[in-house]
């Protein structure tokens, strides 16, 4: 799950166990460009990600009683959107909370800006919490 | 004076060209590609394909139909008018030829779907041993 929170600024759900090896076997992109193309698509996602569930404990904890409203009053997410990213968190538990700058990678964010683009967005968002390898340990 | 309030919108193209030891297909091209036939992503190199294949034109054809009248010779015009990878592309292009494989140019477009978009944005080879593809030509 992404959400925007400014200008190219989001919030994102990831795997803690996501690795740039995993994300390119889940794709499916075993060589030349696509493989070229999925990895640098893996750094752009991946660069300079903050972990917002540390950010929190360390330095934002007592100052807001939780992280729900943390992320409504800190970063003006609308109610519905805490809900349902807190929902996902529960569902997916694996998950880390991050915060990032879409532009963090360089050039113009094309990559990102693609691979959370509607085309691409579910398929990228089930790699990136490893959501049917969450399916098969409940299995 | 004029001042603009609202956003500025850009478009862009990249130019390609495709060197195939036969006809373009899109067998050898996944394989060239290096995606699985099985993955979830096959169709966004599909539209790929399909975007290659609805703009290409054969190369001497593109230069005379197109750009004759501003380079002398189809050489000049690849080596100036890819001017990023031109030098490197022209004598793959002379070499082909000698050996009758098909050579192909033409462009990516950002005005099309947002698949196509990203491609035209993004610098790229794409190399097997009977196709190459330079789309290296990012005028983004």
């Amino acid at each position: 799950m992404k959400l925007a929170y400014d200008f190219y600024k989001s919030l994102l759900l990831v795997n803690k166990n996501l690795t740039k090896e995993i994300f390119l076997a889940k794709a499916e992109a075993k060589e030349g460009y696509a493989q070229n193309m999925f990895s640098r698509m893996y750094d752009s996602i991946t660069s300079e990600l903050i972990n917002l569930d540390t950010e929190y404990d360390k330095y934002y904890s007592f100052e807001y009683p939780t992280l729900e409203n943390f992320l409504y009053r800190k970063y003006n997410l609308d109610e519905e959107d805490v809900f349902n990213l807190m929902e996902e968190r529960k569902k997916y538990p694996e998950c880390i909370l991050y915060r990032k700058d879409d532009l963090a990678y360089g050039g113009n964010g094309e990559l990102t800006t693609f691979a959370f683009s509607e085309t691409m967005y579910d398929r990228v968002m089930e790699i990136l919490m490893l959501k049917n390898q969450n399916n098969e340990n409940k299995i | 004076m004029k001042i603009r309030y609202d956003f500025v919108t850009n478009s862009s193209s990249t130019s390609f060209v495709i060197i195939s030891d036969g006809e373009f297909n899109f067998k050898d091209f996944i394989q060239a590609v290096g995606i699985k036939d099985d993955s979830k992503f096959l169709d966004i190199y599909k539209s790929l394909f399909k975007a290659f294949e609805d703009d290409m034109e054969p190369a001497r054809e593109y230069y005379a139909n197109h750009f004759s009248a501003s380079y002398p010779t189809f050489e000049e015009f690849i080596e100036k008018r890819l001017w990023k990878s031109g030098k490197e592309v022209l004598p793959k292009i002379i070499e082909a030829e000698k050996n009758g494989k098909s050579v192909y140019i033409g462009k990516l477009s950002s005005d099309t779907d947002e698949t196509e978009c990203f491609f035209c944005t993004d610098e790229f080879i794409i190399e097997s041993n009977n196709l190459y593809i330079d789309a290296q030509e990012d005028g983004w």
